[in-house]
């Protein structure tokens, strides 16, 4: 389930980075040739640009994908570097919390207030709440990768190290 | 008694005598912590803007004797300036400017004079503003804020690549603006507007995605407007620009009264907002002095051509009055009696 949805979030990312390519082609096309600049366009593009970075966040984590560094972890014994990771994999659930907590509020905030972009009018609650939206998604499928360490580092010894990310792709 | 029960009984009362003798070894004339305020701006650090609150700063460092401090983070440099208004309103910063530019949403009632070609100049809109400030003082309580002082920034013409003496000359160029309403307006005249931020303005026209910039002349030499533009038209589109200085009330009632009075002497011994508006005019007057050096012409259009000009654009005022409520229509009808219109 949580693949699922993962790969699906990440999928409309990719789509929405096509739609981003295709918006600002036809707003410098009709502003070069027709002199009839889009004003949606740049609004519309921000929103979207923050849309593709967050819906890909899971997707992007479940591939490995996020920059990682392991100078140090890559040289500890495999059982330290097993537990090692489940830690740092809790902070970062912790981190993820107290940034969707944030977020969230600062969204709904904006909701309370009908706060909308400087032009076109849009209502930003909706790019702003795209954003804990992401991170939650994250959360979810870190605490999926917690579990499985926290497994793999209790299971037998011989077996005890970091788990791959389950999308990882060869 | 064991031996370590004795040495960890003694560690105890040894840790307890520190800790209750602190107080007493404090160095003498230890001040507690100063109270801190701050202040975000969008204006950058050698604007006046920034000068005058770095004074007013100042000031209040002094009159307090060290007891408050307002700390001013100029150029957006603490909040975005979509993100100032928010920000003072919920608490997040103590004070902070309410810019007339940046009401999309919250507080878009407080800027009838705002609106295109309302005010034709500095005085006019200095004069109306001080007529409207029991107006812009119940609007700003009601979202908790008390209004300190009320300034400008100087009036909003267009930078171009060619002069723009007519209203003919609008049509069809491609205009940047900053909001809605500035976008209405140049659609109203006749231009195409284009959404561009203030940072981007100088590649903007240097690589011709647009024609001309609607902003202040004040911003020819510091942003280098003059290297890209070589026509500065003079179309008054708005006389000034408002800004109110705000204080979240809950941060106000939260100081004891000797650092409240401090802090209103401190804006009274500044002159602050006389201050603010007389140093818009000459800034406003450096700059048209300064143009022609720069190599820029100045285009004067006629006044039937701005008048033509005021009469298109009202159909925005009635688009914001669409969507700010009796609020703003009983703004709107205040300025209007006070401009004499």
């Amino acid at each position: 389930m949580i693949g699922w949805t993962s790969k699906a979030a990440g999928l409309l990312a990719g789509l929405g980075v096509l739609a981003m390519a295709g918006l600002i082609t036809f707003d410098v096309l009709m502003r070069y040739f027709l002199d009839r600049p889009q004003l949606f366009v740049d609004e519309l593009a921000s929103f979207l640009q923050v849309f593709v970075v967050f819906a890909g966040l899971a997707y992007t984590f479940r591939a490995g994908g996020h920059v990682r560094v392991d100078l140090v972890t890559s040289s500890l014994p495999r059982p330290v570097r097993a537990w090692l990771r489940a830690v740092t994999l809790a902070l970062g659930l912790a981190f993820l919390a107290a940034v969707i907590w944030v977020t969230a509020q600062s969204g709904l905030s904006a909701y309370g207030y009908g706060r909308v972009s400087a032009v076109m009018l849009y209502p930003l609650w909706i790019p702003m709440l795209l954003i804990p939206a992401g991170l939650l998604l994250m959360a979810v499928a870190m605490l999926a990768a917690f579990v499985r360490q926290v497994r793999l580092s209790l299971g037998p010894l011989e077996g005890r190290d970091e788990a791959p990310p389950p999308d990882r792709r060869a | 008694m064991t031996r370590w029960t004795w040495i960890t009984t003694a560690l105890a009362a040894l840790a307890l005598a520190a800790g209750g003798a602190a107080p007493l070894i404090l160095p003498v004339g230890a001040q507690p912590k100063p109270v801190v305020w701050n202040l975000p701006h969008v204006a950058a650090p050698t604007y006046y803007h920034t000068l005058n609150l770095n004074a007013l700063a100042a000031k209040l460092k002094e009159k307090s004797q060290g007891r408050m401090e307002i700390r001013v983070h100029p150029a957006s440099s603490l909040y975005p300036s979509h993100e100032i208004i928010p920000a003072v309103i919920e608490g997040r910063v103590e004070i902070a400017p309410v810019v007339s530019g940046y009401l999309t949403d919250v507080l878009l009632e407080i800027g009838p004079l705002d609106l295109p070609f309302m005010t034709s100049n500095l005085e006019e809109h200095r004069k109306a503003a001080a007529e409207l400030r029991p107006f812009f003082t119940e609007m700003l309580a009601k979202k908790g804020l008390r209004l300190m002082a009320i300034e400008a920034w100087p009036s909003q013409h267009v930078f171009a690549h060619a002069p723009m003496r007519t209203l003919a000359d609008w049509k069809g160029k491609k205009i940047r603006v900053y909001g809605a309403d500035s976008a209405n307006s140049a659609r109203f005249l006749g231009a195409a507007p284009v959404n561009i931020a203030f940072g981007e303005v100088y590649s903007a026209l240097e690589k011709k995605v647009v024609d001309g910039a609607i902003t202040s002349a004040t911003n020819a030499e510091p942003m280098k407007f003059f290297e890209v533009a070589k026509f500065i038209n003079y179309w008054y589109l708005a006389g000034a620009g408002s800004e109110w200085l705000v204080v979240n009330q809950k941060a106000w009632d939260a100081l004891p009264k000797d650092l409240q009075q401090a802090v209103s002497d401190s804006f009274k011994e500044t002159r602050y907002e006389d201050k603010e508006w007389e140093d818009a005019k000459a800034w406003e007057e450096k700059a048209r002095k300064r143009l022609p050096e720069l190599g820029m012409t100045i285009v004067d259009p006629a006044r039937e051509e701005i008048e033509k000009a005021r009469k298109l654009a009202r159909a925005g005022w009635d688009i914001w009055l669409s969507r700010t409520g009796a609020d703003g229509k009983r703004g709107f009808e205040l300025a209007l009696k006070a401009l004499g219109r």
